[in-house]
């Protein structure tokens, strides 16, 4: 008889230190396996490297399913650019196979640190956002293993309404075990790249709008001083340039434990944006960077959010329509201000109108901003409960992957397909997320 | 001409990842596998990742009967073999007399019964190195490995008197002693603090397989805590509680 397996406990933190604390886990080892049977009233959650700055990856009282092992690659058409893989395989993993094949991720967020799976769940976007959509868009298959013991293959032809509540599903839909998905070119692992410097909100909008030739565009401002000036970063691959590129190894430098709390003060946060700025004096800097540089910046830093301290950070990220966004995110960084709780980090990206993936798809046709507050506990969530009107005056939403104390309210509001998603849930499958923004709603 | 090894248990996450390794080093592999699907997933992803071929051979190597069989298909597709890893094992917690039979069988008889069998394929061309995954379960016996350690610690005895009969015959046998690592086997075990990843333990063996040692520890500080444990009083080990 085999044995019974057996639950661990284990503390588990989002990437952004909070909520953290002890949780229950099981793990499951190849994507062929069944999943183990729920105990009576126990839930399950997928769990991936836990990059979610929320609970959405949590489920307090519940289960984890862990899947160290699943990171297996199982097909790939090097003609056509599709690869199929377990569920567990991060995205490095795939740059490092991929990116000496001339091939790209469809997509990427600006850490290469989260599985598929993850990347599936919360219908993850990038630089890209504009021309290439989320990374929803590009899979074209999954499976997913429910809890009584089905095996689903899901595609937008097959199953397709399963299909789009697993796209942005939150993991709640089931296990994805394996998915496969469309690949892109790459000619070179080097982009070239134009940062452009504006002095306000209003000069950014007229900067953006000048982004028709380029693939990749983010936005990095000074959000501790109105009228909040930056950087315009844009960049597309180099069609010629040196094809050699060995991959740096994440990581190499790592915060080791937690800082003190008062390591990060505005008044440090505001010199290092300072600083920042006057490191490019220049209206228009040209350069070349490698891929890993330009997109994942942070990955050579391990545990960077351990720098925020105990109690870690909180991300408010919303998106919003274009008529309404930039005012919006005028009142919110002023508010903040007026609060003398000013942003940390603020990065802006333009959203294309490419047709959310999935019925939970936090992008919207418009502008997403991510805005960086280190957490002092009352003080920040009921700015963030002010900033909550504001974005629904602006008909517009927060992503559940960054936002660990997301009123029901606001994403039964802002995800009006909620209900048509929650049909498709697994009934042995929850998480903190969406039990505190769907509490016992039938 | 690459080299060439052949993979026993190669579903284990050990084996595994020492796969991924080798052949991203460019070695030829055969897999064996007792689970098909299972050892097809594995094989898909070396060889993808790979730079020589990946042969799968499905067939349970403890099986007594059809061993030699498999062995032969082996020998028929690599020719020369430069390296045979034995990584399967067996572990019940708190076991009742069957599993301790079952733990028996695997982890020493169908072991031994394998390795001598290699050895004397490797013997026949006069060089090799053949390689079992043992435990550090074997070094010092105590109440929580339950029965796993004894038939660890006489695995462990056999791997020695191998290794003095195939010495002359230019064959190493390289004892692989691991600490708790992350996988099913312990799965149904409360977790250690100290556990090293299937990943990490690959690479040590593959350090392994490059270096002369004949027995290995993985992580490598664990010669040292185990000596001191060997080294104690059974007098004193009796009130350890550990």
């Amino acid at each position: 008889m085999p044995t019974p397996p057996l639950r661990q406990t284990e503390i588990v933190r989002p990437w952004n230190g909070w909520p953290a604390g002890p949780q229950k886990t099981l793990r499951v080892w190849r994507s062929a396996d069944s999943l183990p049977q729920p105990l009576p009233g126990e839930t399950f959650l997928p769990f991936g490297l836990g990059r979610s700055l929320s609970d959405v990856c949590l489920n307090p009282d519940g289960t984890l399913l862990r899947t160290p092992a699943m990171d297996r690659l199982l097909a790939f058409d090097e003609t056509h650019g599709v690869i199929r893989c377990e569920a567990g395989v991060t995205l490095r993993q795939l740059l490092e196979f991929l990116t000496p094949r001339g091939w790209f991720l469809p997509t990427t967020p600006g850490t290469s640190q989260v599985t598929v799976g993850g990347a599936i769940a919360n219908d993850v976007h990038g630089k890209d956002h504009h021309r290439n959509g989320s990374f929803g868009c590009h899979v074209t298959r999954l499976e997913l293993l429910r809890s009584d013991g089905r095996r689903i293959e899901c595609s937008p032809d097959t199953q397709g309404g399963l299909f789009l509540a697993t796209i942005g599903g939150l993991g709640l839909t089931g296990l994805i075990t394996w998915a496969e998905f469309r690949l892109k070119r790459m000619p070179s692992p080097w982009l070239n790249v134009e940062s452009v410097r504006f002095g306000s909100l209003e000069e950014w909008r007229r900067v953006a709008q000048e982004d028709g030739a380029w693939e990749y565009t983010v936005a990095w401002l000074d959000g501790t001083r109105a009228p909040f000036p930056g950087l315009h970063i844009r960049g597309n691959f180099a069609a010629s340039a040196p094809a050699s590129y060995r991959m740096r190894r994440d990581a190499a430098l790592t915060v080791p434990c937690d800082a003190p709390g008062w390591l990060l003060q505005p008044w440090l946060i505001g010199a290092f944006n300072r600083l920042k700025l006057l490191g490019q004096p220049a209206a228009v800097k040209k350069g070349r960077q490698d891929f890993q540089s330009f997109f994942y910046p942070l990955d050579q830093i391990g545990n960077w959010s351990r720098l925020y301290g105990r109690r870690g950070y909180l991300q408010y990220q919303f998106a919003a329509p274009h008529e309404h966004a930039m005012g919006l995110l005028q009142r919110v960084l002023e508010t903040a201000i007026a609060s003398r709780q000013p942003a940390y980090l603020v990065v802006l990206k333009t959203l294309g109108s490419a047709a959310s993936a999935g019925l939970l798809s936090f992008p919207m046709p418009g502008l997403t901003a991510a805005i960086d507050f280190p957490n002092l506990g009352k003080p920040t969530l009921e700015l963030f409960g002010r900033f909550d009107e504001m974005v629904r005056d602006a008909k517009g939403r927060l992503y559940p992957a960054k936002d660990p104390r997301m009123p029901a309210a606001m994403f039964r509001d802002g995800y009006p397909e909620w209900r048509e998603f929650s049909r498709h849930v697994d009934p042995a499958f929850s998480s903190g997320f969406w039990r505190r923004v769907v509490g016992n709603t039938p | 001409m690459s080299k060439t090894a052949i993979i026993f248990g190669a579903t284990s996450l050990i084996a595994e990842h020492t796969a991924r390794l080798l052949a991203a080093e460019g070695w030829e592999l055969v897999l064996v596998g007792r689970n098909r699907q299972a050892l097809q997933v594995v094989a898909s992803h070396v060889r993808l990742t790979g730079c020589a071929p990946v042969h799968e051979l499905h067939g349970d190597a403890t099986d007594m009967d059809s061993l030699p069989q498999l062995v032969e298909s082996a020998n028929q597709l690599l020719g020369r073999l430069d390296l045979a890893l034995i990584a399967w094992g067996c572990f019940f917690p708190n076991p009742d007399a069957r599993q301790i039979q079952e733990m028996e069988r695997i982890n020493h008889v169908a072991t031994t019964a394998l390795a001598k069998l290699l050895g004397q394929a490797l013997a026949q061309q006069r060089g090799g190195t053949l390689a079992v995954l043992s435990s550090v379960a074997g070094d010092v016996l105590r109440p929580a490995n339950y029965s796993y350690g004894s038939t660890k610690a006489a695995l462990d005895a056999d791997l020695q008197e191998l290794r003095q009969t195939l010495a002359p015959c230019g064959v190493r046998v390289l004892t692989i002693k691991p600490g708790r690592v992350e996988t099913p086997l312990t799965a149904c075990v409360p977790r250690s603090p100290f556990s090293a990843t299937p990943a990490a333990t690959a690479a040590g063996i593959c350090r392994a397989i490059q270096s002369k040692q004949d027995v290995v520890y993985l992580p490598g500080w664990l010669r040292a805590v185990f000596f001191v444990l060997r080294s104690l009083p059974k007098g004193l080990v009796k009130r350890l509680r550990f």
